[in-house]
């Protein structure tokens, strides 16, 4: 939770990764067939997708020359191919339906209906749908929204950047529509003594005795659906012409600094406000109580040094007073 | 794998049907949020003509192709909840494609409207679109806690996820539906609708007096037509996974239409009662109420 209030780049998605650990580990704790086939999905698929965000984050950077995402804005129109890297890894990590992220969130569920953990569950499932924050974060304030003025120039990041992200998108998308080409040989590594049961394969179709989910069909209606949608939409404003930058209707005014139009330092104050007691991070408050103590006890030893040279002969008097009953064992005379 | 193209005709035409109810339904209940404010409103078809109005609209700007994926993300996911959600029990035409997917598939097509819509709309580079996206997202994060809890009990309770056999475990007489086996995760289910449905205590997403109906502010002519076409499929699709999941479902249209606007009446009435709150407010109501009865509601079972 901690990464929605991040405002830097790579931070955030290290925090997403957090998140990511946190749920392989709970889908071993479960120690079911289905739950450890979700652990090493989770980690191949991780592996992919986060390979994909840091490699376009880093590109971003290496353009930008920042990390700060409040700084970024509006990038899309000079580095497309990138984001459309993001968009992908986003949706997969958030586990959308077409993606091959859904194949893990439904399996998952699946696991603890059978499990019984619901309570445990459905925390798992929260910190779910509070990655759509910081994702969204992520996406928005970097490539959407207004471009700043100095980032004007940026060009797309180089070719030795997008041809691996490129790569993994193919694989992204290759296990979306057949799921089954990976989920298949995982499911067979893991050894018959552990309890549960696992997928049943019927085509397309996985099944376990509480739901049923077929990566294709959806894939199919989504893809006809966005296409036919994407194609009329470009179809019917062909002749629109593009709109510069501040062409917004914003309280009858034009605004013109991108800084005073992009929302994106401390996006969601409205959820810090409201939860925000939860996520002050238990290591930050132990540390700042450390320095606390730190500065109070140094305060109090502060008091030894006066500045007085009778106080300085006085301590010295006591040093080799103390010496003196060190070295002779507690014996005075 | 061959498509049963009878059955893809019948999953259109019932797409038709609910298009056209749900524009009926939001006429009606807008003329009967005048009523109550002594106003006269407007008339029951107003729908089809703005919907008329908006679709014949050329646009002249345009702020890039990811500004299309907006509407187009929001209608691929709410005709994406209607085409995995059987309609009419015991009906093979109406069941649509409920058997490639299950109510964890639904669930997950909301966010998929929610996160296109956000996507596109921040593309306009509006303020008020990121304001609007802000709150949207963060009570939506609250709103589905309850929600899921509610289904994830209603779903160990039929030991199912499929929707088609958590209406068949409902079957014969009122006595039977969860809202009456589960109250707790019913009342739960129903208190998270409210925010679903983004109805006026929690509609501070859309807030038309603070932020002019935030997200989709940069949205006009077409594009609002697609967003209209989606609001009278989504909330009707909706009202119809409630009444699957708590109410027995419908063995045939007239029933099933009944209980819809019943349920779609809920939010509603509650709207024209309370005055909205803030997004500090509601997020915490959502997880304090709600969140508890679907906590007592999930260990009844």
């Amino acid at each position: 939770m901690l990464a929605i209030y991040e405002e830097d780049m790579k931070r955030l998605i290290a925090y997403s990764s957090v998140g990511a650990m946190g749920y392989i580990i709970f889908a071993l704790a479960m120690n079911t067939k289905l739950g450890l086939l979700i652990a090493l999905y989770y980690m191949v698929l991780h592996f992919i997708y986060k390979t994909m965000l840091f490699l376009s984050a880093a590109g971003v950077i290496y353009r930008t020359k920042t990390r700060n995402m409040y700084e970024m804005g509006g990038l899309i129109k000079s580095m497309p191919l990138s984001f459309i890297v993001v968009l992908i890894g986003i949706i997969t990590l958030a586990g959308m339906p077409p993606l091959a992220g859904f194949a893990g969130k439904w399996m998952f569920y699946n696991a603890v209906a059978m499990k019984g953990w619901y309570l445990q569950g459905t925390m798992v499932f929260f910190s779910g749908i509070v990655a759509f924050l910081y994702l969204y974060k992520l996406i928005a304030s970097v490539f959407l929204g207004q471009l700043k003025d100095k980032h004007r120039r940026v060009k797309e990041a180089p070719l030795a950047y997008l041809l691996p992200q490129f790569i993994l998108v193919m694989a992204i998308m290759a296990m979306s529509v057949a799921p089954q080409l990976l989920l298949g040989p995982l499911a067979d590594i893991i050894p018959s003594t552990v309890p549960g049961e696992t997928l049943h394969w019927d085509g397309s179709l996985a099944t376990t005795s509480f739901g049923y989910w077929s990566a294709f069909s959806i894939m199919s209606v989504v893809v006809v659906m966005f296409a036919v949608l994407l194609l009329w939409l470009i179809y019917h404003s062909r002749r629109a012409q593009k709109v510069k930058q501040f062409n917004i209707v914003f309280a009858a005014e034009k605004p013109f600094r991108p800084e005073t139009t992009h929302v994106s330092y401390n996006m969601f104050a409205g959820y810090k406000k409201a939860l925000g007691f939860l996520m002050t991070p238990l290591a930050t408050r132990f540390w700042t109580g450390v320095s606390d103590w730190t500065g109070a006890i140094a305060d109090k030893l502060r008091t030894w040094y006066t500045g007085n040279g009778q106080t300085y002969a006085m301590h010295l008097l006591i040093y080799a007073f103390v010496l003196y009953l060190l070295i002779s064992g507690g014996k005075i005379l | 794998m061959s498509i049963d193209w009878i059955k893809l005709l019948f999953s259109l035409l019932g797409l038709f049907i609910v298009l056209n109810y749900g524009l009926l339904q939001y006429g009606l209940i807008r003329r009967i949020t005048a009523r109550i404010g002594k106003r006269i409103g407007m008339p029951v078809y107003q729908p089809y003509i703005d919907l008329v109005k908006n679709y014949s609209m050329r646009s002249q700007i345009t702020h890039g192709v990811m500004f299309y994926l907006g509407p187009v993300f929001r209608l691929t996911g709410g005709v994406g909840i209607f085409m995995f959600m059987p309609l009419i029990y015991g009906s093979y035409y109406w069941s649509n494609y409920s058997f490639s997917g299950d109510v964890i598939l639904i669930m997950y097509f909301m966010f998929f409207g929610m996160l296109g819509m956000a996507l596109g709309a921040s593309e306009g580079g509006h303020p008020y679109s990121f304001i609007g996206i802000s709150r949207g997202l963060s009570q939506f994060t609250t709103v589905e806690v309850p929600f899921t809890l509610a289904v994830i009990a209603v779903a160990v309770q039929h030991h199912s996820y499929s929707l088609t056999e958590i209406v068949a475990g409902q079957q014969g007489g009122f006595m039977h539906w969860n809202i009456v086996t589960n109250p707790f995760a019913g009342i739960a289910a129903m208190l998270a609708f409210l925010g679903m449905m983004m109805a006026a205590p929690f509609n501070v997403v859309q807030a038309p007096q603070e932020i002019p109906i935030g997200p989709p502010t940069e949205y006009h002519g077409t594009y609002l037509g697609l967003m209209q076409t989606n609001r009278a499929i989504l909330y009707v699709s909706e009202s119809i996974l409630m009444v699957n999941l708590f109410f027995g479902g419908a063995t045939n249209w007239v029933e099933l239409l009944i209980k819809s606007f019943l349920v779609f009446f809920w939010p509603v009435f509650v709207g024209l009662v309370f005055p909205r709150f803030r997004i500090d407010q509601s997020i915490p109501w959502f997880l304090k109420v709600p969140l508890i009865l679907s906590i007592i509601g999930i260990f009844m079972v």
